[in-house]
């Protein structure tokens, strides 16, 4: 085996996959957020070392250069992710609001509870909630 | 007055939601103005304030819920109407912290939603001459906002930004799940309609902020603008929200 892009590629991808799925053994990544990588990983793999598919697909494509077609399938893969975590980022500030949200609205039902029982008046207008 | 409270609110209960980021200076003065109508409540809902909002508000009495961290203008009022939710109110009134927003106008704004005439009543500023000042920018982009918000809704409305709102029963439980988080009064004039319920406008006067800056800075009203636009539009390409 030749020492160059390809070999490099398929090093580098193999050592992707190694650290992704060490950090789902150590639970420092979901499952669910692994299986996007490991996807990735895998296809980097076979398009590296398969050089005969690689160069097939890249001339389809009117590819000259067909190691472009790595950092194609690369670059592409990392906006389709990056978006992936937008939607996630937008679901985790959803939820977060509606958390503090929760919280704010807990922590005075607690301080008026703990006034009543404490035999203190808390507002103005102390209607009787449902405890 | 000489009228007693239960002729007034109609033995509804209502609330005042009152959001407030660092707006200890204008706060006392709001609340003591609304204070003038006995048997409305009022929580002011402290956005994460840096300066003393929180104990102000304690000390004139009312109701006060602190949150965690600042949520944004959206997320405060938002608080506000989950508290009214859980605790049963019949109407709920948006009022600014920063004094714009006239006490006296109350029963005006909350009327039609106590007789059952609006699900929400937005208090404006444009229909009769009130004697409020506009710059000329701004009144540009309200121009633009009054302009496509009748357009979608089919129903002329003036002063789209206006946070001087009243809403009933049923708006409150709906805001619970569904209310824009960043600049969200526009949005939920569109939202509101969309989803079947009736909008009214009533004049109302404003003043100038006494204290403080207002939220939106020159910088900031472009964003304002794209991010209004961009939500109106998206609301056109949703289907109405089922629990409404």
């Amino acid at each position: 085996m030749r020492i160059d892009i390809f070999f490099f590629s398929a090093l580098f991808s193999f050592g992707f996959l190694v650290v992704v799925l060490e950090f789902v053994r150590s639970k420092k990544l979901k499952e669910q957020y692994s299986l996007l990588w490991l996807l990735i990983g895998g296809i980097m793999i076979v398009l590296a070392l398969w050089r005969e598919l690689l160069n097939k697909v890249a001339s389809l494509l009117g590819i000259y250069y067909a190691p472009s077609l790595l950092f194609m399938v690369g670059i592409l893969f990392s906006f389709a992710l990056i978006l992936h975590y937008s939607v996630i980022i937008s679901r985790l500030h959803t939820q977060n609001v509606r958390l503090a949200q929760e919280v704010g609205v807990l922590n005075k039902k607690v301080e008026d509870l703990s006034n009543r029982v404490n035999g203190r008046k808390s507002f103005e207008n102390d209607f009787v909630d449902p405890v | 007055m000489g009228l007693h409270v239960n002729d007034l609110t109609g033995r509804k209960r209502i609330l005042v939601i009152i959001p407030a980021y660092n707006e200890e200076r204008s706060l006392p003065k709001v609340i003591a103005g609304i204070r003038k109508f006995p048997g409305i409540d009022i929580v002011v809902i402290n956005d994460g304030s840096k300066d003393d909002t929180s104990a102000a508000a304690r000390n004139a009495g009312v109701n006060v819920i602190d949150l965690p961290f600042n949520l944004g203008i959206g997320g405060a009022v938002q608080t506000g109407y989950l508290f009214a939710f859980k605790n049963g109110y019949d109407v709920a009134v948006q009022v600014d912290a920063d004094g714009q927003h006239n006490p006296g106008d109350l029963l005006k704004i909350t009327g039609p939603v106590i007789d059952g005439a609006a699900d929400m009543v937005v208090g404006s500023r444009y229909i009769e001459s009130t004697g409020y000042k506009t710059p000329l920018a701004r009144k540009l982009g309200m121009l633009i906002f009054s302009a496509v918000v009748s357009f979608i809704n089919g129903q002329p409305l003036h002063d789209t930004t206006s946070g001087y709102r009243a809403v009933s029963k049923r708006v409150i439980q709906f805001f619970v799940d569904n209310y824009p988080t960043d600049y969200p009064e526009v949005e939920a004039l569109v939202l509101l309609k969309r989803n079947g319920f009736t909008i009214q406008e009533v004049p109302v006067t404003m003043a100038h902020r006494v204290h403080g800056e207002s939220s939106i800075t020159p910088v900031k009203s472009v964003y304002y603008m794209i991010k209004v636009l961009l939500a109106l539009f998206m609301n056109l390409l949703r289907a109405a929200k089922k629990e409404a």
